[in-house]
């Protein structure tokens, strides 16, 4: 950091060591718009309530720009906006219904335990398996967020999209053998970035 | 992979056709040369077994993407925003 960036940031309060982050609303929906909308699909369970969320916290990040002191990254940032808005989106549908609603699933007393203790066991279980495979999906975001942004692109839309070899040449202009070459690339970098903590 | 095996497929051939396992675009022929090639090639055996351990991982994440649509459509929004926020 230069002397001047470490003039602004005893100014400002900020320790030493802190980098600080830019801002770029161009280059929001190419580097975040996946992540953002995987974090809120897997909080709202629908593809059309997670869209409008993901659009409402772009424009709102628009809006606040001037907010964003870069002391954390531009997706952090956005991250925070998003959160309040499926939180606002949450309290809307609970004001309308004029309560909370509170899920129960039914199974088979195989084991003759009380239903209580079913259900807890079961909502701890999910919830600890929903946090590993949240932790997993983020680990593998970002991981694809350190590849070329054409090539995560077309990984995507390939693998977590499951879209036909042909939809994809035809999108991104490409032949199926150069599909495969960056396929293979990207499998290769992705399984190299996620070895040390999932293999 | 460095070797070459005196086989139907070389080693690219056969990383080519682990990827193509792994998204259900490989017919029965092309299974079975890649069978007789593992049977013979450590290192494919070994890129194998990475890339399937990926694909659960994959599964197990159950990633949801946005589309390329949902994402001009989104980059639109955003440029008509900044537009009317910089007009007078």
């Amino acid at each position: 950091m230069g002397g001047l960036g470490l003039i602004r940031n005893l100014t400002q309060g900020r320790p030493c060591n802190m980098k600080t982050h830019t801002i770029d609303p161009d280059q929001w929906v190419d580097k975040y718009s996946d992540y953002l909308f995987n974090y809120t699909i897997t909080r709202v369970r629908d593809r059309e309530t997670a869209n409008d969320l993901v659009a409402e916290t772009f424009l709102a990040g628009l809006r606040s720009m001037k907010n964003f002191k870069g002391e954390s990254t531009e997706r952090t940032w956005l991250v925070s906006i998003l959160k309040r808005k499926i939180i606002d989106h949450y309290r809307r549908i609970n004001s309308a219904k004029g309560k909370a609603e509170v899920q129960f699933t039914y199974r088979d007393q195989e084991e003759g335990d009380r239903l209580e203790e079913q259900i807890a066991d079961l909502s701890g279980r999910n919830a600890q398996q929903l946090m590993e495979n949240e932790e997993l999906g983020k680990a593998i975001m970002d991981c694809l967020e350190q590849l070329n942004q054409r090539q995560a692109a077309i990984f995507k839309m390939k693998t977590l999209e499951d879209a036909d070899t042909e939809t994809v040449c035809n999108e991104f202009g490409i032949t199926p053998s150069n599909l495969w070459v960056i396929i293979h690339r990207t499998r290769t970098a992705l399984a190299k970035c996620l070895e040390k903590t999932w293999f | 992979m460095k070797q070459k095996l005196p086989l139907l497929l070389d080693c690219p051939r056969a990383a080519e056709f682990c990827d193509k396992v792994e998204y259900h675009e490989m017919d029965w022929t092309g299974k079975l040369q890649l069978r007789l090639h593992l049977l013979f090639c450590a290192d494919c055996r070994g890129y194998w077994k990475r890339n399937r351990k990926l694909t659960q991982l994959l599964q197990k994440a159950d990633l949801h993407t946005c589309t390329e649509q949902e994402k001009r459509q989104w980059q639109q929004q955003l440029q008509q925003a900044k537009s009317q926020e910089s007009a007078p």
